[in-house]
């Protein structure tokens, strides 16, 4: 009775999130210049279309390149950050929510706030500014991931590992991180995903050359909605589950998901 | 950064063994270094700059003049509709909250109770949200939502209604497509949480002869309180500050104090408001984190 | 040239996921005597355009490598005022209001035309002093309508009509404050006075808001509105499409816009500048354009039949465009977007 229920919600939720999935991919095959759905008739012009736009594919390239970048930068910082937020009792609500900032301020004004600041203080590598902006929207993601990880990593193990003379260090890395890597894992693939989709602050921070592939679809679709948005839309979400499938094969996605170990 | 040196006053561990102490000061002061010198250059400074704006007196052809003043901050806060906005703002987010929580337990519940292989694919699917670009998803939304969109045609074509339901290019559409986006956020955390609370307990609770709900709520949620924080704050704070979902799905009718802000910045171009916005907008975020700290450090 | 630029500059974000830290930066490839132009310019058919007709043959012609970012015209002016020594672009395609508004905030060069040489073959109503961009395109709007729910306007004020849905543009953008002044002259207002306007406005049976062309685009065919101002040549394009749709002058008049360049005062390259506006108001270029129905400022582009029935061309057509009083409109823009936000959304 009661899994029956639990079955029927959970179905009917994802029902809800799959419902603008279908309506983009079964979009991309209509012979309608617009998105219809359901589709009129079938066609794969709209995919022919996309092959012929060298401007996508090299902003999909950029778009790779940069979340790759800003997943790296994000660990780098974040991992120690979310080392460090586990002591101290008193002031940690405070700093926590100081780690959490770029969260919670408005992503369109830190665009602005970095544009201003970059031209202020006349940063002439473009690339740097906007991979700035990705790692400093996505490093609270990565942080609370690796966080929940590492609630519940027993302190103790270290504790034993210091008391049999380990040192910090070792401890660490032989202990700690290994023990946390599942969420580092997926705290990384959190970073690239919200890097890959970012709009907002891109809007700001792309410049000639390099422009994300969101960025190029923000601008496209300004001045035309036609399905091949549908059709690149349904190549990345074809790709994104085959990177969920190789995961999954691979690690076990379900692990890394799952905050932790257990 | 003042609250830093009693945060790691409080880091040393209460036994005084000198290595135990000095490995843990390592913990807390070299690990914040990156972090602390990445914010103070990329986030600090262009707030500050950002803040000195907010003080500034705007000029339509300067966008701002050289003299300070509080202005800026006096008409938002006497002003009954930025008053109204913000109070909206708050609202929207935690209807958002509430709505993802509800439709996120039961999914999140499903998913720890799979098959590894079923967890796999649910998991997924509940991340697919991220997946799809923005601006396209916001427009599969219109595809459905829309006066002759496919859920309107549906309801009209069973005769359920004879017009088409309001639920586009309003507070309807604009919360649909939030709790969308929003629900994996939502989901990964309360999955993170419930992994560690007993797969069999509401089995042994219905076994029992307990009504499983109420296990679920007395029992079951309680222990997936740390989970449904950490998500709560996740979804709240992304939904205020959302901009792209409730400008295109409100139909260019429905504003956020974000909207607004960008509004502000990018169109009219009066910058010292905005900016007064935004540290509005702040001050708001950092008492509902506190609040939220609160609320859920005493469950 | 350019995609040697690009790819350098994509080895070098490589490099920096190899080694985890950007430690090298992208040097300006040395040059011979070429140097480097930005150009802004708008999405959809424009890019098109730019990329396939405009720019091959500039670079050929000009000792110029030309980057193209496409974006729209109202989020220039907060990067070229945030910009203010450096330039973000060299050139921005901008409409004559969003002009306007960058010229109060000083962020344009002086006027430069004395130094191009197409400028005497452009009709005197696109260029400075009449307007403050250097017009290559000129636009008209229509009152855009499904024929099937409303078969015949013939005045601005059946858009008023019961049981149609209008479709109103959003005030950001050039058509909407035309629209704003329409509404408000209707009902007794002008442009130092567009109160009218917005009280009519919110008396409409019912309304949708459009932003940008495309979204006004979708609306018509996804049949969620029935008839709006609207650009004259995408309507075109939509009875082109085979949508039932009409484009009608209602009697009051039909007003339009003019669309063209700027020189932002802060560009790296004044030379390659000038030679791009240039460019832009010359016969192959706006031929190129009027393909799409971007109709021509300068009075030798000569069309086939079919094309010119559907562009506005001549003399007298031209200049008979009507423009908003800008100069009296857009001080006020602040008020009248805050006025917006408080009372259409």
């Amino acid at each position: 009775m009661f899994n029956r229920a639990l079955d029927i919600s959970a179905w009917l939720v994802v029902l809800f999130i799959l419902g603008p999935l279908v309506v983009i991919i079964g979009g991309s095959f209509t012979t309608t210049p617009y998105v219809a759905f359901p589709p009129h008739g079938f066609t794969l012009r709209w995919y022919q279309q996309l092959l012929g736009r060298q401007d996508f594919l090299e902003s999909f390239v950029d778009s790779l390149l940069l979340g790759g970048a800003a997943t790296i930068g994000a660990a780098l910082i974040g991992t120690p950050t979310a080392l460090a937020l586990r002591f101290g009792r008193k002031g940690r609500a405070i700093l926590r929510s100081f780690v959490m900032a770029p969260l919670t301020l408005p992503t369109i004004v830190t665009g602005v706030a970095l544009l201003q600041f970059f031209y202020a203080v006349d940063l002439r590598i473009p690339i740097i500014g906007l991979l700035a902006g990705h790692v400093l929207i996505t490093l609270p993601y990565f942080i609370r991931t690796v966080g929940a990880g590492l609630e519940s990593l027993d302190p103790e193990i270290e504790e034993a590992a210091e008391s049999f003379g380990a040192s910090a260090w070792r401890t660490l890395i032989r202990i700690t991180l290994p023990a946390i890597a599942p969420s580092i894992f997926a705290g990384m693939i959190f970073v690239f995903i919200t890097s890959f989709d970012q709009v907002t602050i891109s809007i700001f921070l792309s410049s000639p050359g390099l422009m994300p592939l969101p960025i190029r679809i923000y601008s496209y679709i300004e001045f035309a909605i036609d399905p091949m948005l549908a059709a690149v839309s349904t190549v990345l979400i074809l790709m994104a589950f085959a990177v969920v499938a190789a995961l999954q094969r691979i690690l076990g996605i379900e692990r890394a998901f799952s905050g932790g170990v257990t | 950064m003042t609250g830093e040196s009693d945060v790691f006053d409080s880091v040393a561990p209460a036994d005084d063994s000198v290595s135990g102490r000095s490995s843990r000061v390592i913990y807390g002061w070299s690990y914040f270094a990156p972090i602390a010198l990445f914010y103070a250059v990329f986030l600090i400074a262009p707030y500050a700059a950002v803040l000195v704006v907010s003080f500034r007196r705007f000029s339509s052809a300067t966008l701002y003049t050289s003299t300070y003043t509080f202005d800026n901050y006096l008409s938002v806060l006497t002003d009954r509709f930025y008053l109204s906005l913000l109070l909206g703002t708050i609202a929207l987010g935690v209807a958002v909250t509430l709505l993802t929580l509800v439709l996120g337990y039961p999914l999140a519940l499903r998913i720890v109770r799979s098959t590894p292989r079923m967890k796999a694919i649910l998991l997924a699917i509940a991340l697919s949200p991220l997946l799809i670009n923005l601006v396209v998803r916001t427009y599969a939304w219109l595809v459905l939502l829309g006066d002759h969109g496919i859920v309107n045609n549906w309801l009209m074509a069973l005769s359920v209604i004879s017009s088409p339901l309001p639920i586009s290019g309003n507070v309807v559409s604009v919360t649909i497509g939030l709790v969308h986006v929003a629900l994996p956020l939502m989901i990964l955390s309360l999955v993170g949480i419930m992994e560690r609370i007993d797969p069999d307990l509401l089995d042994a609770a219905e076994s029992l002869g307990a009504a499983p709900l109420r296990i679920l709520r007395r029992v079951h949620f309680p222990l997936a309180l740390p989970g449904v924080g950490a998500g709560s704050l996740l979804v709240f704070c992304f939904t205020i500050s959302a901009f792209v979902t409730p400008q295109l799905l409100g139909g260019h009718r429905y504003s956020t104090i974000a909207t607004v802000i960008f509004e502000k910045f990018t169109f009219s171009l009066n910058w010292p408001l905005g900016a007064a916005l935004v540290f509005v907008l702040l001050a708001l975020n950092f008492a509902v984190i506190l609040l939220h700290g609160r609320i859920f450090r005493e469950a | 040239m350019k995609t040697k630029s690009m790819l350098s500059r994509r080895q070098l974000l490589a490099t920096a996921l190899a080694a985890g830290a950007v430690q090298s930066f992208p040097r300006p490839a040395i040059s011979q005597a070429r140097s480097k132009l930005i150009v802004q310019g708008f999405g959809g058919l424009v890019e098109k355009t730019l990329r396939e007709d405009v720019i091959p043959n500039f670079e050929k012609e000009q000792p110029f490598d030309v980057t193209l970012i496409v974006e729209d015209d109202t989020t220039i002016l907060p990067k070229l005022a945030a910009a203010r020594a450096q330039a973000p672009y060299d050139v921005c395609m901008c409409d004559n209001s969003i002009a306007i508004v960058g010229k109060g905030m000083g962020v344009w060069a002086p006027d430069q035309s004395d130094k191009l040489s197409n400028a005497s073959a452009i009709y005197k109503s696109s260029m400075p002093p009449a307007t403050t961009n250097y017009g290559s395109i000129v636009y008209e709007y229509a009152f855009v309508h499904n024929k099937k729910k409303l078969p015949n306007p013939t005045s601005w004020r059946d858009l008023w009509a019961d049981g149609i849905v209008a479709g109103v543009p959003h005030i950001t953008q050039s058509y909407g404050l035309t629209f704003l002044y329409i509404a408000a002259m209707l009902n007794g207002g002008d442009a130092h006075n567009l109160d009218p306007g917005f009280a009519a406005i919110k008396k409409m049976p019912k309304f949708k808001v459009y932003k940008n062309v495309s979204e006004g685009l979708s609306m018509f065919q996804q049949g969620e509105i029935d008839a709006a101002l609207y650009y004259s040549h995408r309507a075109q394009q939509m009875i082109d499409m085979g949508l039932d749709i009409g484009k009608a002058r209602p009697k009051e008049g039909v007003w339009g816009q003019r669309t063209g360049t700027q020189i932002p005062k802060a560009t790296t390259n004044m030379p390659g500048a000038i030679a791009w506006v240039n460019t832009t108001l010359s016969v192959p270029y706006q031929t190129a354009f009027a393909k799409s129905l971007y109709s021509p400022t300068n009075r030798n582009v000569v069309l086939s039949p079919e094309l010119a029935a559907k562009n506005i061309m001549g003399a007298e057509h031209v200049d008979s465009i009507k423009e908003v009083d800008w100069n009296t409109i857009i001080p006020q823009r602040d008020a009248l977007i805050e006025k917006w936000t408080r009372e259409i959304g």
